[in-house]
């Protein structure tokens, strides 16, 4: 046997750690060798000096110092135990409380919209001005059917609204701005009557004004005592009409032929020169002197027809919260419209989340004042119910006696210049001392007028908008909702459309940079454990 | 609980017993701290080792299972635990192994003690202490845990984590280390 193959095997002999052909082996050569004999010796001698080193003992101290070591790891254990319990009730709380806040801020948002949203409502103050003014320039003068104004309280009104009254302002004539315009070759005066045929005097031609207010005005007072009748006989001869309206119509009629006027001579109505038929027709009636400078120009204001009773101007408001704010709009007005009123004004207005709102604004005869309110009222939950009554009775009685002192000194103006024959001039003479008393009348009258339209006629006003939470608005915002979402996945698909070549770029570049990292890592490693 | 295996107590103490973790320091309390104090040749260093070893043991004892030998588990935590913490101490950083035999393992070697440092007699142990403390770390261990815990070459392996041959390898060059350095003192021993 090898020596140097059974010294390496003494240590395992000495521990015993040889199988038993071995064990039988190494005793087998040391009986033969001596040098193995004395290496095995000196083996055993040193495992016996080993025992030698004892190290001293643990002392007392030590269970007691484990115990604490183990107490102190269940208590830091615990400790994180209990830090645990306190995130669970923590998280789930925080959780609540974020969720919280957000309910708030999305509560404030709402609010704020909500504020947006009825900025939709409502129009320009000129233009319903414009048309309120419309709307009594109407009803005064249903027969009006071109742009011939009226003057209500020191107001032009036109038929075009507030607008155009004030296109009417800016024009002007060598007399008065405010209350004359020119259409065409012809005149159209608006404002009193007593102010156009004032202005539309022309000295170069007394006698010819055709198809103008003034006109069938000269034509109207030719006759005094038949001005109340109201048939085409008089308008023939030259006799004015009752209402404003029908004088009005009147000089329409005429302003188609500007040339032409009423022949009363023979007393069939036919058309021929304006200048021959006015001066025949005052001669034809005797009311003025023959006379080849022109005609007397005479002017009698018509007096309004002023009824008796209370004079209250009546108003209300109602606002509305609905389901359905057209079907609303629309049984508004069939109320409106049952109750012989008319809508004056209205605006209808839809938010991009499809919610519904508008203002009616409607005149209602006063004695159905009443029922238009409840019937407006039914159409949906009231937020807001006002009425406002002004009691006018006493200004319009004094604006009633005023007109009768008036008409009384122009009678008696009007008497006086009829006694007696005069001339032209003379008649021009007392046309300006006449017209500040008939100015005077035309105003009382007007405003009279005025007055008696806003008592026959209430003004109701309704604003109406759906509820947030009706069932049309919910199915509008689920369908906005929808189609938001839609358009945001159309946008996500085509944004990854346009940036997928970029990111599969990128996803192979990582890719192949994690793999070099990788690869460096193990050369590194084998590197080390050469080394 | 005197006559029970080791196994058995330290299956009481998963249970709850606590005089089994009593039981179990009466029987390897001071083998750990001996083994640990050979290894470190501080008494601070193996106190604490051995009283985080018994730590250990309550941290594991939910999941201790009777595989093998309660001794080889017990003094695997040891050798794992004075490893980390010389470690910790750099007493060396790298331990690189031979190119041609993976399981040889080049180790560092500290300085042999002088025979003029030798004052008496009773520093025999002292001198015995120096010497293996002198000793390639792998080699002491290996050579502790033969001589004086009489475990045998399997369990060494297990604790170790090497192969037998290597434990074998081990303990020859540990002792052939120790016979050259004992040389200089034959006359004292």
């Amino acid at each position: 046997m090898n020596k140097c193959r059974v010294t390496k095997k003494l240590s395992s002999y000495i521990d015993n750690q040889l199988s038993e052909k071995e064990k039988f082996r190494v005793e087998t050569h040391i009986q033969d060798c001596k040098t193995c004999e004395l290496e095995l010796d000196r083996l055993k001698q040193i495992s016996q000096k080993l025992k030698a080193w004892q190290p001293s003992g643990l002392d007392t101290d030590f269970d007691r110092a484990v115990r604490n070591k183990i107490v102190a790891w269940e208590l830091e254990r615990g400790q994180v135990k209990m830090n645990k319990k306190t995130l669970a009730i923590l998280i789930p709380s925080s959780a609540l409380a974020g969720i919280l806040v957000i309910v708030f801020l999305g509560g404030l948002l709402q609010v704020s919209m909500k504020r947006a949203v009825r900025g939709g409502l409502g129009s320009s103050s000129d233009e319903r001005m414009g048309e309120e003014q419309q709307k009594l320039f109407n009803e005064d003068y249903r027969e009006t059917t071109f742009d011939c104004g009226a003057h209500v309280n020191d107001r032009v009104m036109t038929k075009g609204g507030a607008e155009k009254a004030r296109q009417y302002q800016k024009t002007t004539t060598k007399v008065d701005p405010a209350y004359c315009k020119i259409m065409g070759a012809q005149k159209v005066w608006v404002g009193s009557h007593q102010q156009a045929a004032g202005m539309n005097y022309d000295f170069k031609h007394p006698t010819i004004y055709s198809g103008t207010v003034a006109k069938h005005l000269e034509l109207a007072q030719l006759d005094d005592s038949s001005r109340r009748e109201n048939s085409l006989e008089n308008a023939k001869n030259g006799v004015s009409q009752q209402s404003h309206s029908q004088n009005l119509k009147l000089a329409r009629d005429k302003n188609k032929e500007p040339t032409r006027a009423y022949n009363s001579d023979n007393g069939v109505l036919s058309w021929i020169p304006a200048e021959t038929s006015f001066k025949n027709s005052l001669l034809a009636q005797g009311q003025v002197q023959g006379n080849s400078d022109g005609a007397v120009i005479v002017i009698q204001p018509v007096i309004p027809a002023t009824g008796e009773g209370d004079k209250i101007i009546r108003s209300g408001t109602i606002s509305l919260e609905v389901e359905d704010g057209r079907q609303t709009y629309n049984q508004a007005l069939a109320i409106c419209n049952e109750l012989g009123g008319h809508m004056a004004n209205s605006n209808f207005y839809k938010s991009q989340e499809g919610r519904e709102s508008g203002t009616i604004t409607m005149r209602i005869p006063k004695d159905k004042f009443t029922i238009a309110l409840d019937r407006l009222s039914a159409l949906g939950k009231i937020n807001n119910i006002n009425t406002n009554s002004e009691d006018v009775s006493q200004e319009y009685a004094n604006l009633k006696s005023q007109l009768d002192a008036a008409m009384v000194v122009y009678n008696k103006m009007l008497e006086a210049l009829q006694k007696r024959n005069v001339t032209i001039p003379d008649a021009v003479r007392l046309e300006s001392e006449l017209t500040p008393v008939l100015r005077r009348v035309e105003d009382l009258k007007n405003r009279i007028e005025y007055l008696n339209n806003a008592v026959s006629f209430t003004t109701i006003s309704v604003d109406f908008q759906e509820s947030e939470i009706s069932l049309k608005a919910l199915k509008e915002s689920k369908r906005f909702i929808r189609e938001g979402m839609l358009a945001a996945q159309i946008r996500g698909v085509k944004f990854l459309a346009a940036a997928l070549p970029k990111l599969i770029l990128i996803g192979v570049l990582s890719v192949i940079a994690i793999g070099v990292i990788l690869a460096l890592g193990q050369w590194i490693k084998q590197l080390l454990k050469r080394g | 609980m005197q006559g029970l295996r080791d196994e058995q107590v330290m299956l009481n103490y998963q249970k709850g017993e606590v005089e089994a973790m009593d039981e179990l320091l009466r029987r390897y309390k001071n083998p750990v701290y001996h083994f640990a104090f050979r290894l470190t040749g501080n008494v601070a260093e193996a106190g604490d080792i051995a009283q985080e070893v018994f730590l250990k043991l309550h941290q594991c004892k939910d999941t201790y299972r009777p595989c093998g030998k309660f001794s080889t588990w017990i003094f695997s935590i040891t050798h794992n635990l004075t490893v980390t913490k010389l470690r910790k101490k750099k007493w060396w950083v790298v331990w690189p192994r031979k190119e041609d035999n993976p399981d040889e393992l080049k180790e560092f070697e500290s300085p042999d003690p002088s025979p003029q440092e030798l004052v008496s007699k009773n520093e025999e142990a002292e001198i015995l202490k120096k010497c293996i403390q002198g000793l390639p770390f792998l080699q002491r261990e290996a050579l502790i845990l033969r001589e004086y815990e009489n475990l045998d070459y399997q369990e060494i392996a297990k604790i170790l984590k090497k192969s037998l041959g290597t434990v074998k390898t081990l303990i020859h060059r540990a002792r052939q280390n120790l016979k050259h350095k004992l040389l200089p003192y034959a006359e004292e021993f």
